[in-house]
Parts: C-alpha cells; structure tokens; sequence
C-alpha cells in the first residue's frame, strides 16, 4: 500500500515533466500570441499598427449587426453540419471493409490515403478544372449523357454542397487510417466470441466494434467540427466565398477584414474571431459534455 | 504551479501586446538578410538592398532576368536580392514587417494599394527622386507619374502602367460574317457584335464577363461615376447608372454573351483556347494568347454616349519606411536605371505593357510594333479608378463588386443592386476620417 | 476482425463500393498526374481530353529552371522533418501523460490545450511574427520550427491513443518501481508505432504543404520552403496551370514516397495482446 502511495506521488511529479516541454512551447507560442490576439479586439487597430487607441467592445457592437458575419455564420455552421458526419461515416464505412490485412486491403488503404496529402492549391486547381461548366471534363462527360448544365461551384446552392464532397473526398483518407488503426486494435477473440453466439455483422458491428474504438471516433468527431468551422483554404482558393457571397466562411471574412480589405481592421477581425471561438468552444463543449461522454470508464471524448 | 503558469502566460502577452503597440517607430535595426554583409556605409560602395515584389509567372521570369542583369553589370556599386511572393501573402506579411521595422529596403506592388500604406506612414516621400537622380519628370506621361502620388507628394516611381483594353478573336469575328479587323467603337456595337458571336451550340460566347472585378469603364462611357474621392461625395445612384446595369443585365442574363459566374482567371483561359470573341483585360493577356496562337487584335475599349474611359492601374517601386539613407540612394540607383529607355523597352516588348516614355515612344521599332503601338495608343483613355484612395478596396469588395457581380448573376434587379451598392456607399464614405 | 475465407455477397458488395471509390480518388489525382505532361495549350484546351496528345516534360523544365528545386526540398525537409520528429517526441510524451497519469489540474490544463485549438492561425499570425521577431528568430530554423515542435492535436491524438489501450499495461510496471521514462520508453512507445507513423505523416505533410507560415517566418530566398518557392510559379494576373501542375507532382512526390513505405509498418500487426 505504501509503495503505491509512493507511486503515485512520483507519477505526479513525473506527470508534470512530461508535459513540460509541450507545455512551455504552447504557452510561449501559442498561447502569447492567442491572448494577443483577444486583447487587440478591444483595440482599433489595422495592419500596419501605427495609430493604435483602445476601442473598448466598439468592434463587438459593431459585429453584433453585421449581416454578412450572420450569413458567413450561417454558411459556416452548414458546412460543418454536412461535412463532419458525412466524412466521419464514409470514413467509417469504409474502414470496416478495408481493416483486415490483405493485399487488397493495403493497397485501397494507400490509395484512399493519396487525396489528404495534396496540397488544398494543388486540389484546388485540379477540382476547378475539372468541374467547371464550361470548359472542364467532367462537365463535358456529363453533357455528353445528357446531363449538361450543372453548375456546381458556379451555382449558388450547389456550390456548398459540390464543397463539401471535395472536403470529405480530401479528409476521409486521414480518418480512415486512424479508425482502421484502432479497429485492428479490438482483440480478434471478442468477434470470434460474438459468432458463435450467432451474432450478424451489423450487431457485430454495433456491439464490438464501435464501442471498442469509441475513444478513436470521438477523437475524429471533435477535431473534425474544431476544424471544419474554421474552414478557410478550400473555399477561398475555389469560389473565393461566391457566388454572391454562398459559400464564404465565418475564417474567409475574418481575412478579408484584417488584410483585403481597408482599412485592414485587425481589431475588427479579432473581434470576428473571438466570436468564432466562442461558437466553436461552445459547441465542442457541448458535443465533450452530453452527446460523446457515454462511457466514463473509456474517459471518452 | 499551473495556475501560476496560467497567469505569468496572461501577463506576458498583455506585457508583448503593449510592447507591440509601442514599438512600432525608431530607427530600422540590422535584422534584414545577412548573404553579402551589406553594412558599409560608406557613401554607396557596394551596397546590397533587399527588395520585395509580386511578380509571380512568367513576369517574374523577365524581372529576374533585368535584375540579375542589373547585379552583373551596373557601375553603381549596388547588389540587388529580390524575393518574390504571391500578392496575398505580400500584403500580409509587408505591413507587419514594416511595424516590426524589418521590411525590406525596396518595394514593388500595385499602385491601387499605395493609398493604405501612405495613409499609415508607413512609406518613404521620394519626391526628391527626379531632382537628386536627374531623371526628367516630363519625359513621362503626367498621369502615369501622377498616379504614384499620394496628396500631390510622389511615394512610388512608376515601373509599369496599364488600362483595360478590348481583346477580340480576329477568326471568330471573321466565321460570323464580321469584319475582322474593325472592332467595335460603340458600346452598342459592342453589344450587337457581342450578341452575333454568341453561338451556344459551340459552347462560344460573345462577350466574356467575370464575376470579382469591377466595371468602371461603362458606368464612365455613359456619364455616371461611382464616387469623388476629393470629397467623398457618393455618385453611384445615378440615372446613368442604372441604365449601364440594366444594359450590362441584358447582356448577361437574357441574351447570356457570358458564362455564368466565371472569373477572372477562366476567362482568361477561355479567351485563350479560342472559346470567347470579345474580352476586356490588361496587356498580360498577350503573352499568353500568343503561346496558344490566337489571331487577335487589341484595341480600346468601346465609347458610350459620354465618351471612352479605361480604369488605369499599374506598378510601382516604393521605399519602406525606415530604410536608411544609404540603402535609399542605392534603390534610387536601381530605379533610375530601370527608367532608362532600354529596360522600358525590354519590358514593354516581352510583356506587352505600353510605353508610356516619351523618348521611347519615339523609336522607330516601337513605332513599328503592331501591338505595342495599339496597345499604347489604346491607354491614351486611362483614368483613374479610385487610385491614392484610401477607402478604394473597401468601396470596391464590399459595395460594388457584389453590385457587379449580382447583375451578371441575375441574382438582383438593377434597382435593387444599384441601392444596395449605393447604401453600403454611404456607410463606407460616412466612416471616412 | 475474423478473417473468414468464405466468398459471400457481402464481401463482393464491400470490394465494388472500394473500388468506386478508389476509382473517384484516382480520376482527378490522375488527372493532375497526365495533365502535368501536357503543354500549355493542351492543357487549357477545349473540348478538354484527359490525356495529353503530345507528352511532354517542358513544364518540369520550367520549374527546374525557374526556381532553385534542390534548396527549396532542402528547407522543406529540415522544416518538416525536424517539427515531426520533435512533436512527435513532445506530443507523445504529453499525450501519455494526459491519459495514463494522474495530477491536478489534469482536465483544466487538457482543456486549455484543446482551446489553442479554436483559433485560426490568420488571426495569431501577425502577433507571432511580432513575437519571433522579439525573440530575434525571424528567418531562422529555430524560429520555424519552435512554434511548431508540439501541437495540440498531435497531444489530443496520442492522448486518445493512450487511452484506448489496456489499463493494466504498466501497473505492474509501477508498482515494481520503474521509472515513469522507462515505461513509457520501453512500454508505450512500441506499442503505438502506427498511431506515431498516423500522426507523424500528418505533421510532416502539413508542414511541408504550409505556405502562409514559413512565408510569413522567414524572407530571404535561401529559407524559402518548397511550398512558398512553388507558388511563386502561380503567376499574378494570369494563372500558369502547366508549371502549377508540374510543380505540385514534384510537391507531392516525396510524401507519397514515405507513405508508402510508412504502408508496411501500419499493416506489420499492432495488436497489443502482447503484453497481456
């Protein structure tokens, strides 16, 4: 007993080395200049930080009747909404199919990894060349099949969605390598265990294999809403947020008021981020708290 | 101990805050780049001057090329290291690097984003450039010097000028039973011409207008204007106006001479590979066309009822604040000689770019350079477009860009898109200092 | 899972849904494989073909000679490959410590963490060039680099790993007095090779692929990553699509190359029944 006690004080004072490095890296450069970041929302200040006074909540008052920060909300929020489930499913699927080590497998696994490490301009120019309604090729095949006149990035409403398919179709890769690790982590015994008692894949599926890498979905889960409301390079560098404004993000306005547009208001564009914090720490709290948190002794996420 | 941790973090970063904000002036210190220890400071000897532009593609080639030329072979005792970087990431990382006072010595972008950096201080006056180098002023065309001021004083030495022209594709003209050497004058014949070329069966189209840009050169034809930068007086709603945008609706949406929603970047492409007749854009068209063999002919944009107007733009060389006498004089150096009639020449011939020396404009093989001299005399009808206007990009991306764009879209009515972009107009110049 | 031999209806309906999907990964990779052999007007022209007509490598020439390739590769590589080796070093070694140690203040500091997360880095951009350039680290390796030697989601990654494994791995291990260094060493390490290779391609293929950073980080030629170099290919007013293509294969090149020989460590069996 009193070996464990004196375990556990070292575990704790060995805790705090090991996160020591990460620690003191986070904190100097990303914490400093995250809190830099909130604090120069209260202040007017543009690029070029010459004529800098305290603006006090002026940038949030003015960001409470902004209409295009509620439609780049809006859009935002949709993107998310459609994207995380649709990837983190897809990904899911398909990691169920291609998790044993065959051949076969290993070679799908590769070749569902290839869209992830293309560089976003990279995927950028080949999507618009590809889909554009006048001169790519794929709109020309499906002209040809008499399904001509598609306008995807150029129209309106199905220039989201046409984005979102480019966004799973780049990022499932990624969630399925980590969601095929850990499936071939849940010991092979529990499936044989299963089928005899005469259990059918879905319940197979449902009983072992989700709970077991719960902790690997949830991962997958949070990090992909983090990152999807704070999308940016796809649509930037594909519809630069048109047409007419569908398809620009809460991140794309942000830039665009701190760097394209004068008088390059960093303050104002912090304030537009601190809201978006907000929105996202709201959310990932919410998804942490009561809808991931199932299983206490899995300290699910 | 986290929580100590926590809070020296909070301090620390309202401590960095205060510091940033405070130290935004003073002399530059020596943190720029360290290859050839270009410290001397005595008068001019082999002084090495960092530089910064946008030229990216196939420009950039061409300036590389000059500069390196410039490094081996000047008398000037000057070293140039250029770096380039996209026009994006230039105008983010520039005004940091000037606040933190480890800009480059010299610099080189786009005349219309010269209003913000005067506005803040955070260029160098080079209005004593002419004097000091005895570079003749008046051997340049006056608007195009006059542009690269700011409030009458001169913060950039024009390195290049253009308007928008007219492209048309000399066969297409000629399969539809037009004369393929008489582009329109008129922005009626514009319009008729544009119709005729408009063939959706072969995927051809008339007129190519993209979606993000701005056009000022028919609100002008026809008498209207968008706003008067002297007195910040909203002029955009107008009954002019309103008839150029329904004219421009027209045009798109009912007789569709453009694809929907293209931008500016895929129209160049379509123009290029033969599948538009007519497109307005700047002299970097040429190159291209030229690669793809496209028989075209450029001239200036058509006339309305009030005349013919092209939006001017161009490049500029800059000093950033802050950078020492010495490295001045020798950027000074480098700007006099690309001023000088042989490196204007080579870029206007290469680039398409027009002359807008005088001296130049006198020599027999730009005379004799079919393009060059169309294009040249295509540029006499430049004006300028909100230029040394501080509040220009904010006019044009958050008013009339999206008016622009919802004409062509169709995605709004004339009026409505004219009051909208005239409301927004409002607040923007009401917030004006 | 069970690896049963049997042929059913079932497997035959997982192999074609993989292969169309494969077949739609493929398609626009190819493309942009195919098109970068293409010459500038076949590769804008219309109607488009996928494949070229004349195959070429002028837009590999053009890169080559354009921009000094070798030194950009260079800096890219001590970039990306220093910040994965040292996240995943620091990553690791926090991610174990989230999840199989006890201290106060465990959920708050985690907490923290995940929130650096929620920023987007346009907006920590400007603040931290200020600070590197307090710091006097602009345009230097330990500037690039530094900022990035741990990341939160590599932390929230090998945390979530580190979880999922069995409780009563290195019990055993404390309770006979080892040193918590030694176990995660000797023990943890091993068993996540796959998750650290995951996490590994991840860091490096961001970092090599990052454009805004190291741009912003550093401003002389011979820094430059191969990234930044590329996009001076793009052009300003008009897009040259030959040498962008070019370009990106020559980008994507050597990740590919690790990937697939990372391939065989992922499937060489990671079940952690060992220790049990």
């Amino acid at each position: 007993m009193v070996k464990k006690k004196k375990a556990n004080i070292g575990t704790q004072r060995s805790a705090y080395l090991f996160i020591l490095p990460s620690a003191i890296i986070l904190a100097v450069f990303v914490f400093v200049p995250l809190i830099a970041s909130f604090i120069i929302s209260l202040l007017n200040i543009d690029v070029f930080m010459r004529n800098v006074s305290f603006a006090g909540l002026a940038n949030f008052k003015k960001l409470i009747t902004d209409t295009r920060a509620f439609n780049d909300t809006f859009n935002t929020i949709y993107f998310t909404v459609l994207e995380v489930p649709l990837q983190i499913i897809t990904a899911l699927i398909i990691s169920t199919f291609v998790a044993n080590n065959t051949r076969l497998n290993q070679i799908f696994r590769t070749i569902f990894y290839l869209p992830f490490i293309c560089s976003l301009t990279a995927i950028g120019i080949v999507f618009s060349m590809l889909l554009d309604p006048n001169m790519g090729w794929l709109p020309y095949l499906l002209n040809m099949v008499g399904l001509g006149g598609i306008a995807f990035l150029k129209d309106a409403y199905l220039a989201m969605p046409t984005l979102i398919v480019i966004s799973v179709w780049k990022n499932f890769g990624y969630t399925m390598t980590l969601l095929t690790a850990a499936i071939i982590d849940v010991p092979g015994y529990l499936y044989e265990a299963a089928e005899i008692d005469g259990a059918g894949y879905w319940k197979k599926f449902m009983k072992i294999t989700v709970p077991g890498i719960w902790p690997t979905i949830c991962f997958c889960i949070v990090t992909n809403i983090i990152a999807s409301l704070q999308t940016f390079d796809l649509p930037y560098i594909m519809t630069k947020g048109g047409p007419d404004f569908h398809t620009e993000t809460i991140v794309q306005y942000i830039y665009d008021r701190g760097f394209r547009t004068a008088p390059y208001s960093l303050g104002y564009a912090s304030a537009i981020s601190v809201y978006l914090f907000l929105i996202i720490a709201i959310i990932t709290f919410i998804f942490r708290k009561f809808i991931l948190n199932r299983r206490e002794e899995a300290n699910a996420w | 101990m986290k929580r100590l941790r926590k809070v020296t973090s909070v301090i620390l970063a309202g401590l960095l805050a205060a510091a940033m904000l405070t130290s935004c002036s003073g002399n530059k210190t020596s943190s720029t780049s360290s290859t050839s220890g270009g410290t001397s400071s005595d008068s001019g000897k082999n002084q090495t001057i960092t530089f910064w532009n946008v030229f990216t593609g196939s420009d950039g080639d061409i300036l590389r090329e000059i500069v390196s030329k410039y490094n081996s072979e000047n008398k000037d005792g000057v070293k140039i290291e250029m770096t380039i970087m996209p026009n994006d990431q230039f105008q983010q990382k520039l005004p940091a690097a000037i606040a933190t006072n480890t800009a480059p010595d010299m610099v080189l972008f786009g005349v219309e984003y010269m209003a913000s950096y005067v506005k803040s201080g955070s260029l160098e006056d080079i209005s004593d450039f002419w004097d000091t180098m005895g570079v003749d002023k008046s051997n340049f065309y006056d608007n195009v010097v006059k542009q690269c001021q700011v409030d009458g004083k001169q913060y950039g030495i024009p390195m290049q000028y253009n308007v928008s022209y007219l492209y048309w594709n000399k066969d297409l003209f000629k399969a539809a039973g037009l004369d393929p050497e008489s582009p329109p004058k008129t922005l009626d014949e514009l319009a008729s011409y544009a119709v005729k070329l408009t063939i959706p069966s072969k995927k051809q189209y008339g007129l190519l207008l993209p979606i993000g840009v701005t056009y000022p050169q028919f609100l002008w034809a026809n008498g209207g204007d968008v706003d008067d930068p002297s007195t910040n007086k909203n002029l955009l709603n107008s009954d002019a106006n309103l008839k150029t945008l329904e004219w421009m609706r027209d045009l798109a949406v009912n007789k569709k001479v453009t694809p929907k929603g293209i931008t500016g970047s895929e129209a160049d492409t379509m123009f290029q590979n033969g599948q538009a007749a007519m497109y307005m854009s700047g002299p970097w068209q040429i190159n291209g066309l030229r690669t793809q063999g496209i028989n075209f002919g450029v001239t200036s944009v058509p006339k309305g009822s009030a005349g013919a107007y092209s939006p001017a733009g161009g490049c500029a060389f800059e000093i950033p604040a802050g950078t020492s006498a010495e490295k001045k004089a020798a950027a000074y150096k480098f700007m006099k000689y690309w001023l000088s009639d042989e490196i204007l020449k080579t870029w206007s011939k290469k680039n398409g770019f027009p002359v807008w020396s005088k001296s130049l404009e006198q020599q027999d093989d730009i005379k004799n350079d079919a393009v060059l001299s169309a294009i040249t005399e295509a540029t006499k009808i430049g004006r300028s477009y909100n230029l040394g206007y501080s509040l220009a990009s904010q006019i044009d991306n958050d008013a009339i860009i999206p008016m622009f764009d919802s004409i062509i879209n169709g995605s709004a009515t004339p009026q409505h898109a004219l009051k909208q972009a005239s409301d927004k107009l409002d607040t923007i110049l009401s917030s004006a200092s | 899972m069970v690896n049963s031999r049997k042929i059913t209806a079932f497997k035959i309906i997982k192999v074609a849904i993989c292969l169309i999907v494969a077949v739609t990964v493929i398609v626009p990779i190819l493309w942009l494989f195919v098109s970068s052999f293409k010459d500038d007007r076949e590769v804008i022209a219309y109607p488009p073909k996928f494949f070229p007509i004349n195959w070429t490598l002028m837009q590999y020439q053009n890169v080559n000679d354009s921009v000094p390739i070798l030194s950009f590769t260079k800096n890219s590589v001590i970039f990306a490959g220093l910040v994965t080796l040292i996240s995943l070093l620091f990553d690791s070694m926090s991610g174990y410590a989230f999840a199989r140690m006890n201290f106060k203040g465990k959920e708050l500091l985690f907490g923290i963490i995940l929130v650096t997360m929620m920023v987007p880095f346009q907006v920590v951009m400007t603040p931290l060039y200020i600070e590197i350039f307090k710091f006097k680290l602009l345009n230097t390796y330990a500037g690039l680099i530094l900022p990035r030697a741990t990341s939160a989601f590599g932390i929230y990654m090998m945390r979530s790993f580190f979880v999922s494994l069995p409780k009563s791995l290195e019990e055993s291990a404390r309770i006979d007095g080892c040193r918590e260094f030694r176990i995660y060493w000797s023990i943890m390490m091993p068993l996540c090779k796959p998750a650290l290779l995951t996490l590994g391609i991840f860091h490096f293929m961001n970092n090599w692929n990052d454009l805004l950073y190291p741009l912003m980080l550093t401003s002389s030629t011979d820094m430059s990553t191969l990234a930044s170099g590329l996009a001076t290919l793009v052009g300003n007013k008009v897009i040259k699509y030959g040498p962008t293509l070019a370009a990106t294969m020559i980008s994507i090149l050597p990740i590919l190359v690790l990937y697939i020989f990372a391939q065989k460590y992922f499937t060489a069996g990671i079940s952690t029944t060992g220790e049990k």
